[in-house]
């Protein structure tokens, strides 16, 4: 089953955007901002969605939002701040399990909707009895976020290699923001971000799920009829430049056990579909060259894999690898592109690649949080289309096109994270 | 083949669970509208089995630490190809898992189910170990539990467990060390896998988008019965006592991460199901984001938006469990007991209860929205001897009067925390 999107401006550069499907018990409201990823400002936009969606005007108080939550089967407020190429997304979402299977016939869709709605149009900013505690906490939880980046070393080390990969680049900016910057802003800044974003930011709210979302389209077309729009601020990505000589990064942590290795890729190859199957068949499945040859051939690791930031023209390769094998595992990394380039592949390994990605995509389908992540990309591309219709783009991949794909990957960046003490000193970036 | 129809009502929801003659149960859950099926096929085999034995043993046997996890590496490969290979050719995703009672094969896919369902069978029915393929299999599988041993959260988890109990296997690492993986040869996974991968001791659970007569056909005619061997796996006295109050290890991290558990005698069959969703409101009700505790903990800094309170249960193990980020963990544990003393002098707020519980039961919906959730947790509740929508009856049944006398059975000071430090 496909479903297809259906579209309603709201007011200039905001959308209301719906895929009703009856198959779920659920659905999901996404409130989103797509703003340019900017060191200045990414810290303060980062910080507003942990803010608006723990309480609102009618409920100040944490606990009180939750228990009213809680009261409404669990309908479940969260946030999400995430990078796509060089901007920055900003959601605000909730959560609830449709009326018809409420143990007591209560109303949960239009109340989980104004909740939401009042999160974002009714924050704690102006007057009355608020103390700034939830402002305290925010900036805390947001701090706390940004260091804890280091606790799981695969990505720490995924995203030092992308400040590196990207680096002069919006990309580079951590859309979670800078711990000091975070500890710099001020109540009143915050508001003045908050207004920012309404009045020029680019705006989607995504709903999927069961209901026909009438009631939330009522009460966000009145939300934005009384809003003024100003200029909107446009988001897009450019590819990242190839540098002039691959850089090199070795960094050092404390009781590390394993070394973690990033190399980045860089290409000019616009053919999305093409770049997703050559990653595929390069490093992004159980039967990629990366699986089959660094970790079940020569048992150099449990992980390596390849991905593709279509946004950016970057591919990156991550794996966990022991100390003494860090030169070996790269050494077999580049070959097996080399391989690739050459066209030392069956065309069973191509099918195998484009089968998985069809699975992926058709999957999309079955999940709340899947279909609204597709959408949200297919809108922020300018290319809206339902799952379904994406899958024609593979059709005319050709092996020529992967053999073309994998020749335009050049070595950008080489970052490796080593325990202390270790054979690879720490090595300041540049040539290699 | 004996069938019975598992049909709940207040979700408008079912499925089927068949007795297959070859000694597999079979839980066969169709969603229609789904575009995908997700299938696992497993074995009530885990990391705590490690002293066994069956009718054909005389004495029990005792295994090394975490080769229920090595078994799971090994399966995969066949004497002629890879089971990854094969599942490559449709497209599907392909994995497994080893937890601390079960090991699970599974894909998921949303085209060619019935060819994928086939490979799955047979690979798992078909061990095939050389000496070679047993031996690289250890380098890639130390280098898993190196990758753990560097993440705190894995550590803090495991490190309380083991301060927690003194001899039951749920304080082994899963995968073992690399010390333990080093003593496992070819004959010990097979000795294993016979003793386990009987199909008598196995369950295939599938939901989503699939074909239930063909899905049947394919199970007549590929798998392969075996007898019943008695197969009998047994866990060492546990004190009731927990072995340590605290443990703490120091490796790179931003902040303390801490978990915190209070332990509990094992329950079996309806009564752990009962604890566990018992436990699992009265925690979220006392510390939970609803709770006056939650409000009062992140307004004194001392935990963030990361805190999370569950229960752990399986074959001989119950823990009530809170772990999270804190400058200060151990006050968080000398709070968190604080506030289990007050729930039991009548600080538990019956409205409080009231919205917890339909929090819980809305999250329990929510697995009936996904087939991955809906396949697994069928799968989980038959290895608990209970059915899917057990859990919704007994939580939409819970009365406050029982969640009162249920708190009184938690011993908030046989209880420990397991810290990671900043290194």
């Amino acid at each position: 089953m496909d479903n297809l999107l259906k579209r309603e401006k709201l007011a200039a550069g905001a959308h209301f955007n719906i895929v009703s499907d009856p198959r779920f018990k659920f659905n999901r409201i996404t409130f989103g901002f797509f703003v340019p990823l900017d060191e200045e400002k990414a810290s303060l936009y980062a910080l507003l969605p942990r803010y608006l969606y723990r309480a609102n005007a009618e409920f100040p108080k944490g606990k009180d939002f939750n228990n009213y939550l809680a009261s409404l089967y669990n309908a479940r407020n969260d946030f999400e701040v995430a990078s796509i190429g060089d901007t920055q997304f900003l959601g605000v979402s909730m959560n609830f399990m449709d009326d018809s299977y409420a143990l007591h016939g209560e109303k949960i869709t239009e109340a989980a909707a104004k909740a939401l709605f009042s999160c974002v149009f009714n924050p704690l900013f102006a007057g009355g009895e608020y103390d700034g505690s939830l402002f305290e906490l925010s900036k805390r939880e947001q701090i706390e976020a940004i260091e804890a980046e280091i606790n799981d070393k695969r990505i720490y080390a995924a995203n030092q290699a992308k400040r590196i990969i990207c680096k002069g680049e919006p990309a580079a900016v951590n859309p979670l923001g800078t711990a000091q910057r975070i500890r710099e802003i001020a109540h009143v800044t915050l508001h003045e971000a908050y207004k920012e974003l309404l009045e020029s930011a680019v705006v989607e709210i995504v709903c999927v799920g069961c209901n026909d979302f009438s009631d939330a389209f009522k009460i966000a077309k009145e939300k934005f009829s009384t809003l003024e729009r100003k200029e909107i601020v446009p988001c897009k990505s450019a590819y990242s430049p190839l540098k002039t000589a691959a850089a090199g990064k070795t960094e050092q942590l404390p009781l590390l056990n394993q070394s973690k290795m990033v190399l980045g890729f860089k290409t000019e190859n616009r053919n999305r579909a093409a770049l997703t199957l050559t990653s595929n068949l390069y490093g992004g499945t159980l039967s990629s060259k990366l699986f089959l040859n660094v970790r079940e051939r020569l048992s150099l690791c449990y992980y390596c894999w390849s991905q593709v930031n279509k946004e950016k023209g970057v591919m990156s390769v991550s794996c966990g690898v022991e100390e003494t094998n860090i030169e070996k595992a790269k050494a077999e990394i580049l070959a097996q592109l080399d391989s690739v380039k050459q066209g030392n592949f069956t065309d069973d390994d191509l099918s195998n690649a484009l089968l998985y990605e069809q699975n992926n995509i058709k999957t999309v389908n079955d999940s709340l949080g899947s279909m609204t992540w597709w959408y949200l990309t297919r809108i922020y591309i300018s290319d809206i289309k339902s799952p379904g219709e994406a899958l024609a783009a593979f059709d005319t991949i050709t092996r020529d096109d992967i053999i073309e794909a994998a020749n335009s990957m050049k070595l950008d960046t080489f970052y490796v994270l080593s325990p202390e003490e270790s054979e690879h000193e720490p090595e300041s970036e540049g040539a290699e | 083949m004996q069938k019975t129809i598992i049909k709940n009502e207040r979700v408008r929801e079912e499925y089927q669970i068949i007795k297959h003659p070859s000694g597999l149960t079979i839980c066969l859950y169709p969603m229609k509208g789904f575009s995908s099926a997700y299938a696992l096929f497993a074995a009530k085999y885990g990391s705590v089995d490690v002293t066994f034995k069956t009718r054909e043993d005389n004495d029990y046997v005792t295994v090394p630490e975490g080769i229920a996890h090595y078994l799971e590496h090994k399966l995969f490969e066949n004497d002629d190809c890879d089971a990854f290979q094969l599942f490559a050719k449709t497209g599907a995703n392909a994995n497994a898992f080893t937890s601390f009672d079960k090991t699970a094969y599974l894909f998921s896919c949303s085209q060619q189910f019935e060819e994928n369902l086939k490979i799955l069978l047979n690979f798992v029915q078909e061990p095939y170990f050389t000496d070679e393929s047993v031996e690289k299999e250890r380098g890639i599988i130390a280098q898993e539990i190196k990758m753990y041993e560097d993440d705190p959260g894995y550590r803090v988890f495991f490190n309380g467990l083991q301060a927690l109990y003194h001899n039951n296997p749920v304080r082994i690492d899963i995968g073992g060390t690399t010390e333990s993986i080093a003593k496992i040869d070819k004959e010990l996974l097979y000795r294993c896998y016979k003793t386990f991968y009987n199909l008598n001791n196995m369950v295939l659970s599938i939901a989503g988008n699939f074909n239930v007569e063909a899905t049947l056909e394919i199970c007549d005619r590929l798998l392969k019965p075996a007898p019943d061997l008695g197969l009998e796996a047994v866990f060492p006295d546990e004190p009731y006592e927990v072995k340590a109050r605290e443990s703490v290890q120091k490796l790179t991290c931003a902040m303390p991460i801490f978990n915190i558990f209070f332990k509990f005698p094992a329950f079996s069959g309806r009564e752990s199901l009962e604890k566990y969703i018992a436990y699992n409101i009265i925690a979220e009700t006392v510390l939970g984001k609803t709770s006056a505790f939650y409000d009062q903990m992140l307004n004194d800094g001392l935990i963030n938006n990361n805190f999370n309170i569950g229960v752990l249960d399986g074959r001989g193990f119950f823990t009530l469990t809170a772990d999270g980020e804190s400058s200060d963990p151990r006050k968080v544990f000398t709070k968190i007991k604080e506030a289990f003393k007050t729930a039991k002098q009548g600080n538990f707020s019956e409205q409080e209860f009231e919205n917890v519980r339909k929090k819980t039961y809305g999250e329990l919906m929510s697995m009936l929205g996904s087939v991955i959730s809906a396949a697994t947790s069928v799968m989980d509740a038959y290895f608990h001897g209970n059915n899917l929508f057990d859990t919704i009856e007994i939580t939409a049944d819970l009365t406050y009067e029982n969640a009162v006398k249920t708190l009184w059975e938690l011993d908030e000071e046989n209880s420990c925390i397991s810290i990671i430090e900043p290194a």
